[in-house]
């Protein structure tokens, strides 16, 4: 036995700590642990292969720009899925024609797979519309909503229905209240 | 009578340490080999890649809150988008009212998802403002140092991700957050938090939340992009980050914000 024995026993035990270690480390961590950083690599690939549920305006339009095209209207700048949403497709582009299908994008072009839900009631409208101290002083608010369809019938027909829904007076896409005699 | 044996040394401790060190190391080259043929996976991910370069982004988020009008689409959306369960929201609006009696009204009813009714309050509103909440993504993150399984962790275009598979969903990382922004799943008991939408960032989308604002009050885009709008706000604009008194340095920047905003 030499001298330094009890040197070499600190140096063992430590080397093997620094063993054990790594053993347990590489035997508990997943697979791809430290690929880009101390988490798990492949969880990147996993978290961006979900399905993505909204399409944006640009898909929409593909197909509906020809009827709605709202470039001039106020509500141009607001999305299709603020107002119309459906978690999956509900029309797909097909070869021929089919004739009961409005559409007239590309001749009408498309298999309607399912109803693109429409919500015709004011929820919607009222939701941005409502008059709220919180709001931009410069966003289109209304304060009363009686006296706002009361005043909007002498503008437009002259008659008195509080009980209209937005939709008797403004198209929902051209929001521009109709003149005199349309609705 | 049996006579009982005196218990036999088979080994010197020297002996068992010698063999405890050599089959550990044995067991530590095994457990190396399938790490080093591990090349393959990267492969994978080269292939899987939704827009050409989607490791190479820096992603950033602006909040305009002069524009925000509270509609609530953005909650709705990233509910839709997310999945996530009733009664939490990986995104919200707060409203605030400050009175002429000095009074600031805060609020916040289902996260703004179904919008906000009128709210009667003390005085007259003399100053008013929609303030969107989200995940901050902050560089310096008081969430992701604290949690003991690195299941929550900074990915490297700049968004905080919660690895559910590793979570164990202790909280800490929740109740580290000084934005409250997230929160424990109650359908998977794990940690869940905005991503940023990252399964549509890195297919080159934009978050929900941004896709369906109606006034372009929320702004998301990437850095290292020249002439992308977020840097160009960040550049010329006078932008402010949530309580940067806590120095978490968030890349989520605000327009407008007030000094009651908390
Ligand atoms: C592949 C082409 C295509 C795309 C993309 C598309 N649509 Fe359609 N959409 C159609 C067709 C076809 C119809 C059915 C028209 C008909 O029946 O006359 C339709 C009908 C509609 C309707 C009316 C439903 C009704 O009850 O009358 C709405 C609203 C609508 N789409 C909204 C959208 C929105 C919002 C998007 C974007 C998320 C979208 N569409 C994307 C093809 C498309
Ligand atoms: C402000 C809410 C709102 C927005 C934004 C909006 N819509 Fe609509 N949309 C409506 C409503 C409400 C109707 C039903 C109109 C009616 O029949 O009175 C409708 C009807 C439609 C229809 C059916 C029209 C018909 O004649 O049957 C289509 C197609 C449509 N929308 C497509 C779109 C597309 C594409 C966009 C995005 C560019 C869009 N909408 C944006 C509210 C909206
Ligand atoms: C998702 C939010 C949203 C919804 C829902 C919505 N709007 Fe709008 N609306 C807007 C925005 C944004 C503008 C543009 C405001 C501006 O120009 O500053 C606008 C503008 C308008 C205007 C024009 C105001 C003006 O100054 O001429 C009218 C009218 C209007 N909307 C009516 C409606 C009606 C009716 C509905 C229900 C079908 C509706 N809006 C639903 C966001 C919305
Ligand atoms: C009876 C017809 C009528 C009905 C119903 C009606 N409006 Fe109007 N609305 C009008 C007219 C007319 C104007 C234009 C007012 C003007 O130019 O002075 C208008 C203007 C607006 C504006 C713009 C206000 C501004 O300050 O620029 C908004 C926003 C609006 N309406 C929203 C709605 C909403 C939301 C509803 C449903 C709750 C609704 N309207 C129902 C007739 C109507």
């Amino acid at each position: 036995m030499s001298k330094y024995s009890h040197v070499m026993n600190v140096f063992i035990l430590v080397g093997l700590a620094f063993l054990g270690f790594q053993m347990f480390q590489a035997l508990l961590a997943p697979d791809s642990f430290g690929q880009y950083g101390r988490y798990r690599g492949d969880h990147l690939l996993e978290a961006s292969s979900l399905a993505t549920i909204h399409k944006g305006d640009d898909y929409c339009l593909d197909c509906h720009e020809p009827e709605w095209d709202m470039a001039d209207a106020k509500h141009a700048n607001v999305p299709c899925e603020s107002c119309h949403f459906l978690p999956k497709p509900h029309a797909i582009a097909t070869d021929k024609a089919d004739p009961a299908i409005k559409a007239k994008a590309d001749g009408g072009k498309y298999v309607k797979l399912e109803l693109m839900p429409i919500d015709k009631t004011e929820q919607p409208c009222l939701n941005c519309h409502i008059f709220l101290p919180s709001r931009p002083a410069k966003f289109p608010q209304i304060k009363d909503q009686a006296k706002h369809k009361k005043d909007g019938w002498k503008k437009t027909m002259g008659e008195v229905d509080t009980k209209a829904p937005c939709g008797r007076c403004h198209n929902s896409h051209f929001p521009k209240a109709f003149s005199k005699g349309v609705a | 009578m049996k006579k009982r044996k005196a218990p036999k040394r088979s080994r010197s401790r020297r002996e068992f340490l010698k063999m405890a060190a050599s089959g550990m190391a044995g067991m530590l080259i095994v457990t190396l080999i399938p790490k080093s043929s591990s090349g393959q996976r990267i492969h994978n991910i080269e292939e899987m890649k939704h827009v050409p370069d989607w490791m190479d982004h820096y992603y950033a988020y602006v909040v305009d809150t002069t524009k925000c009008i509270g509609c609530g689409a953005c909650a709705r959306a990233c509910k839709r988008e997310n999945d996530t369960p009733d009664g939490y929201s990986r995104t919200w609006v707060e409203r605030y009212q400050i009175t002429d009696t000095g009074h600031v009204y805060i609020d916040s009813p289902d996260g703004g998802i179904n919008s906000f009714p009128p709210k009667d309050v003390e005085g007259n509103v003399i100053k008013g403002f929609f303030v969107p909440k989200l995940c901050n993504h902050c560089r310096n993150t008081p969430c992701t140092q604290v949690c003991p399984v690195n299941a929550s962790y900074e990915s490297p275009q700049g968004v905080v991700l919660v690895d559910k598979k590793v979570c164990i969903g202790c909280g800490y990382c929740v109740q580290a957050c000084p934005y409250d922004t997230r929160y424990i799943d109650p359908r998977t008991h794990t940690a869940d938090k905005c991503t940023w939408c990252y399964h549509r960032v890195t297919k080159g989308l934009a978050p929900a939340c941004v896709t369906v604002c109606p006034t372009k009050a929320r702004i998301f885009g990437d850095l290292k992009m020249k002439n992308s709008q977020v840097r160009e706000i960040i550049d010329n604009q006078r932008v402010m980050v949530l309580k940067p008194e806590l120095n978490t340095e968030p890349y989520c920047f605000y327009i407008g914000l007030d000094r009651a905003v908390r």
